[in-house]
């Protein structure tokens, strides 16, 4: 039993390394040093510590916890194996040339994983450091897993007595909420334009992420054309911004038009589709989506065909200048929190009373006495009117817009950021965006294997943590009684 | 009270009722029964709003109804606990009973009506933060009943409430719905169950392939050789 636990966790750290390995990775990320330490060093001291983590909480998983000794010693042997996944190759690549079958392992490669040093001291220190590593957790882990249950212990408690700004809740909650809401505002400042522009990139996803949360989230209506009012909402606002019709409304009197205008396109596309549920709904609005997009390409007299608009203007405050990156930021920063605000306040409230029935039972939820035309007519233009805003500022800020904007592909990657962050939680999906849209343009430094990379942390992600990022507290009992639900059917079995 | 005339209500092709006319009286338990595919369910859709009738009308206190969409026959005080227990099952019990209140805006009235189903139901108040579908299927029974109660029916209909549960909570849920009837709902009862159906009820009907077959008196439908041998089991 102890032996499974440490082959089964070294051999997920090891496989993870090797991965590693084999893609680069470890090359790519050898350059930047934290306190004199090379990043690629640092995770690989990181894999030992997760080796640990991983054998010691398939050990504590059970009725009565095995001695300290027993798993010190399995943290130990799952180092030891981790390190065996790589040592061969290590130890092959710096006698032979491997580089006709494995492109990217380098002697530079050999060089980070045996530490600079020759051969069988350099794979004994790379195995053994892994174990001590992953020993290290092992027998520390108790220690901070009391910590930590002290810790949701003090924090659920204060929740429920007490004046909440001195107990534990405040230093706990408040004063790291407001650490990240300085940080966010700050940062930008000192960052430089090109991550600014990637932070308002982020933005505006999470924008359009709260809007079709609202949608998908809330109201639990699947659309996948959602794209369309991002569309919508940016060819609205460049007409009215830019010399292709001599019109020049301005950014602000522009927004309430374009909210207008994107809430009717929502309900354009739900009236016909109020009898479908599901997967029907999900093809209609895929059609829904790509009928748009074809109609701004083949609209050349209209919408200027593949050629787009050009010269959108920015907007403007008087005597600031907001057409540079940063100003954007804080645009889309203040979007951000508007939104926030706004779908926050509609899911507590008697409309997202009635969104939540609708989702769980839609036939039920009429014999309560809800008007379930007009609730979903009306998640569909609140969701389309996040979105129309979310094009707007798209449209300043690229200044020229073109129908290849707009493909499946952003309907898809603001779903999947929703998925990602926990359906129907506002944290969840800014964490999601963060992850989806900022990650990929983080993981430059990996050119090639960047989608690779990407993809497989996604795939871990639905692995290991369904629910997602930060899930919404149903959500997250929805999926863990399924998970009890299954324990007890093969309990019974 | 509510008064059903000739309606013929169809699925597609599928003529389902063929002309259904009853009425219930207020104060009244009435009971539809019947066997499986009698049309029970479908006339209480029906009545709800659900489903629309193709000919024929469904008044309540002469006010016709059937041209209603069902969310504003539940705002007229007819509220149905549908069939299968069609509970919010990831909504606590509290949320549940909430969902129910969701025509009203009378919140000091909705607190009352909350300690009134809870106390009709203790089982309730003991799973008040549980998701709905944790609860076993006689609470689920409850709840669903419950929840109905809480829009203040003037018309209660149910459907099925004895629906694969063990005997002993059916005679419980049973005696629920009488108390119901007593403390002045009036209640249009559709069972399979002709038994307990007819013990509670003041009349009945009998349904069969969309037609009432047979009505009257729960004793005169008791001791109804047709019935006996049919639907009570008696040799």
């Amino acid at each position: 039993m102890q032996l499974r636990a440490s082959i089964k966790a070294g051999t997920i750290v090891g496989a993870t390394a090797l991965f590693f390995t084999i893609s680069g990775m470890f090359n790519a990320l050898a350059g930047p040093h934290i306190a004199g330490v090379s990043l690629s060093h640092i995770i690989l001291a990181l894999m030992g510590l997760w080796g640990g983590w991983l054998t010691v909480r398939d050990l504590m998983g059970g009725e009565e916890s095995p001695p300290p000794w027993q798993t010190t010693l399995s943290g130990a042997l799952a180092g030891i194996i981790a390190g065996l996944w790589i040592a061969p190759l290590v130890a092959l690549a710096s006698a032979i040339d491997v580089r006709y079958v494995l492109d990217s392992v380098t002697p530079d490669t050999i060089t980070i994983l045996s530490f600079g040093r020759s051969l069988p001291q350099g794979v004994l220190l790379l195995v053994g450091g892994l174990a001590v590593l992953s020993m290290a957790t092992a027998l520390l882990y108790p220690y901070l897993s009391r910590a930590n249950l002290q810790m949701r212990q003090d924090i659920s408690t204060s929740g429920l007595s007490g004046p909440a700004f001195f107990s534990g809740r405040s230093v706990r909650v408040i004063l790291p909420l407001t650490l990240l809401g300085l940080l966010v505002v700050l940062a930008p400042l000192r960052l430089g334009g090109y991550y600014d522009h990637v932070l308002g990139s982020v933005g505006i996803y999470v924008m359009m992420g709260l809007g079709l949360n609202v949608v998908v989230g809330f109201a639990g209506l699947l659309d996948l054309g959602y794209v369309a009012f991002f569309a919508i909402g940016a060819y609205a606002y460049a007409f009215l911004n830019s010399p292709k019709y001599n019109m020049h409304v301005g950014f602000w009197i522009s927004l309430p038009i374009v909210v207008a205008i994107a809430a009717l396109g929502g309900i354009l596309l739900g009236v016909p589709v109020l009898r479908m549920r599901g997967d029907y709904l999900a093809i209609v609005t895929l059609g829904f989506g790509e009928i748009i997009r074809l109609f701004l390409n083949n609209l050349v007299k209209l919408t200027g065909g593949p050629q787009g608009i050009l010269d959108i203007r920015p907007p403007s405050l008087p005597g600031i200048d907001l057409g540079n990156p940063l100003a954007f930021y804080y645009l889309i920063l203040v979007g951000c929190v508007a939104t926030a605000f706004v779908t926050s306040r509609l899911d507590r409230s008697r409309i997202g009373r009635a969104w939540a029935a609708i989702r769980e039972d839609e036939d039920v939820a009429r014999a309560m006495g809800i008007d379930t035309v007009k609730y979903k007519l009306m998640a569909f233009a609140i969701g389309a009117s996040f979105a129309g805003i979310g094009g707007s500022i798209f449209a300043s800020r690229q200044a020229a817009i073109f129908p290849a904007d707009f493909t499946l592909m952003v309907s898809i990657n603001v779903l999947c950021l929703i998925i990602i962050g926990g359906m129907g939680s506002i944290p969840g999906i800014i964490a999601g965006s963060v992850a989806l849209i900022g990650l990929p343009e983080m993981l430059r430094g990996f050119s090639d294997y960047r989608l690779l990379i990407f993809g497989a942390l996604l795939v871990i992600m639905m692995v290991f943590r369904p629910e997602g990022l930060i899930p919404s507290v149903r959500r997250q009992q929805e999926i863990h009684e399924e998970e009890e639900k299954l324990g007890i059917a093969t309990a019974a079995t | 009270m509510l008064q059903v005339n000739d309606i013929h209500t169809y699925y597609g092709h599928i003529h389902a009722l063929k002309g259904i006319t009853f009425y219930v009286s207020q104060g009244e338990i009435v009971t539809l029964i019947g066997a499986n595919g009698a049309g029970k369910s479908t006339t209480l859709n029906t009545i709800s709003g659900i489903l629309k009738p193709r000919t024929g009308s469904v008044l309540l206190e002469g006010a016709p109804i059937h041209t209603k969409p069902a969310h504003k026959v539940t705002g007229l005080g007819v509220c149905q606990a549908p069939e299968g227990r069609k509970i919010f099952a990831r909504l606590t019990v509290r949320e549940n009973l909430e969902m129910g209140a969701y025509t009203r805006k009378d919140k000091a009235a909705i607190q009352e009506d909350m300690e009134r189903v809870l106390e009709l139901f203790p089982r309730l108040g003991e799973r008040l933060h549980q998701p709905g579908g944790t609860l076993s299927g006689g609470e689920q029974q409850m709840l669903a009943i419950g929840r109905a109660l809480m829009s203040r029916p003037r018309l209660l209909l149910l459907d099925e409430p004895s629906m694969g549960l063990a005997p002993l909570l059916v005679e419980q849920i049973f005696r629920i719905i009488q108390d119901i009837n007593k403390q002045g709902t009036t209640i249009l009862l559709v069972e399979q169950n002709a038994q307990m159906a007819l013990a509670i009820a003041h009349r009945g009907y009998v349904l069969e392939t969309g037609m009432i077959a047979l009505e009257g008196t729960a004793k005169e439908l008791r001791e109804d050789p047709q019935v006996r041998a049919a639907y009570l089991g008696a040799t």
